[in-house]
């Protein structure tokens, strides 16, 4: 069977490189069509973040229905495993130094990265996964029960769902024609900080999810090792 | 020579893909498969990115005036890799999860130990 496998393998690799061959993918740069419309429409001089903010939103919103399902799955399966307790923090004092001097910057770095995807290279993505692995770093330094401490008193888990229900409500009350989030809706002017309509709010909402996912993740996963 | 430059990305993105899809054939342990299958996402991202690319072209971000959209890659294969990495890692995520669960129950990861689910 694996001779069988590599075989068939093989065949369509070497099937799919001749198409590849024979066919031409056209250049359809979809850049110049979306210049021209999205300063005027949208404000945003981060084009992608421009595409997956307002010109493809729903692909947004079921992109963070699919990770947050995702997400109660791994907690549903993990949570039945017992806990193998706290994650230690390391005793060389050079690492300590160098993780609590650090982890600050990091999460800071995230949260900058989060507020300024419209006018920069970045977006909710990138900054929710830099900002959890800021707080991962944070626990190698101090401890995951120490880490963890801020998490229990801000209630994060429900700020999650509010994030969620954020993004619902900005979308719901975007799709009337002249509703609340209707075109035209504080575009500003591109460049500057407050413009590319709700980019910011959403930004932060999405940047929230993936923080709190991909912290829970990362935490899950520590937490209940050992039962592995 | 010249066809290897030309289509670099393409080639790479399906060795990936292939590389990934040999892995969850004919490997039996189910974390390697998940493996593969992280491999196969990888080569589908890359394949995606690969298509939108314009030779020279920079960034889509109008970071200093005078900049031409002509030049710049294509941005909408990035925005939807964007969101295709993010779920990437929360179905790794998930299928780890299951794995867990699985070896719990069954005290192995052998695929061909857990009920005959393959050849």
């Amino acid at each position: 069977m694996k001779r069988f496998a590599s075989i068939a393998t093989l065949i369509g690799a070497g099937i799919l490189f001749i198409f590849i061959l024979m066919t031409r993918i056209p250049p359809m740069n979809s850049s110049s069509i979306y210049a021209k419309s999205v300063l005027r429409e949208d404000g945003s001089i981060n084009m992608v973040s421009a595409i997956y903010l307002d010109y493809r939103l729903y692909d947004s919103l079921f992109e963070v229905l699919v990770f947050t399902s995702a997400i109660l799955g791994v907690s549903y399966y993990i949570a039945h495993f017992p806990e193998a307790g706290e994650v230690f923090p390391s005793n060389s004092k050079l690492t300590f130094i160098a993780i609590v001097a650090s982890a600050p910057m990091v999460v800071c770095w995230g949260i900058y990265t989060l507020l300024t995807g419209h006018i920069s290279p970045g977006g909710a993505f990138s900054g929710g996964a830099i900002g959890a692995s800021g707080i991962l770093f944070l626990s190698l330094a101090i401890g995951s029960r120490k880490a963890e401490m801020p998490f229990h008193k801000m209630r994060l888990e429900a700020l999650e769902k509010y994030a969620l229900l954020l993004i619902a409500s900005y979308i719901v009350l975007g799709i009337f024609d002249k509703g609340l989030f209707s075109p035209l809706f504080w575009i500003g002017i591109p460049g500057a900080f407050l413009s590319g309509r709700g980019a910011i709010v959403l930004n932060v909402s999405i940047g929230i999810k993936v923080f709190v996912g991909g912290w829970a993740i990362l935490y899950l996963f520590s937490r209940h090792r050992e039962s592995v | 020579m010249n066809v290897l430059y030309d289509y670099m990305y393409y080639i790479g993105a399906f060795g990936l893909i292939f590389i990934g899809l040999y892995i969850i054939l004919v490997k039996h342990n189910l974390i390697r498969i998940i493996m593969g299958l992280n491999i196969v996402d990888t080569g589908v991202n890359l394949f995606l990115i690969s298509i939108g690319y314009v030779k020279g072209g920079t960034a889509p971000i109008f970071s200093r005036p005078g900049i031409k959209a002509g030049s710049m890659v294509d941005p909408v294969p990035q925005a939807l890799v964007l969101t295709a990495i993010v779920i990437g890692v929360a179905v790794l995520a998930l299928a780890l999860s299951l794995a867990i669960r699985l070896y719990q129950h069954y005290k192995t990861l052998d695929l061909r130990k857990i009920r005959r689910m393959k050849w």
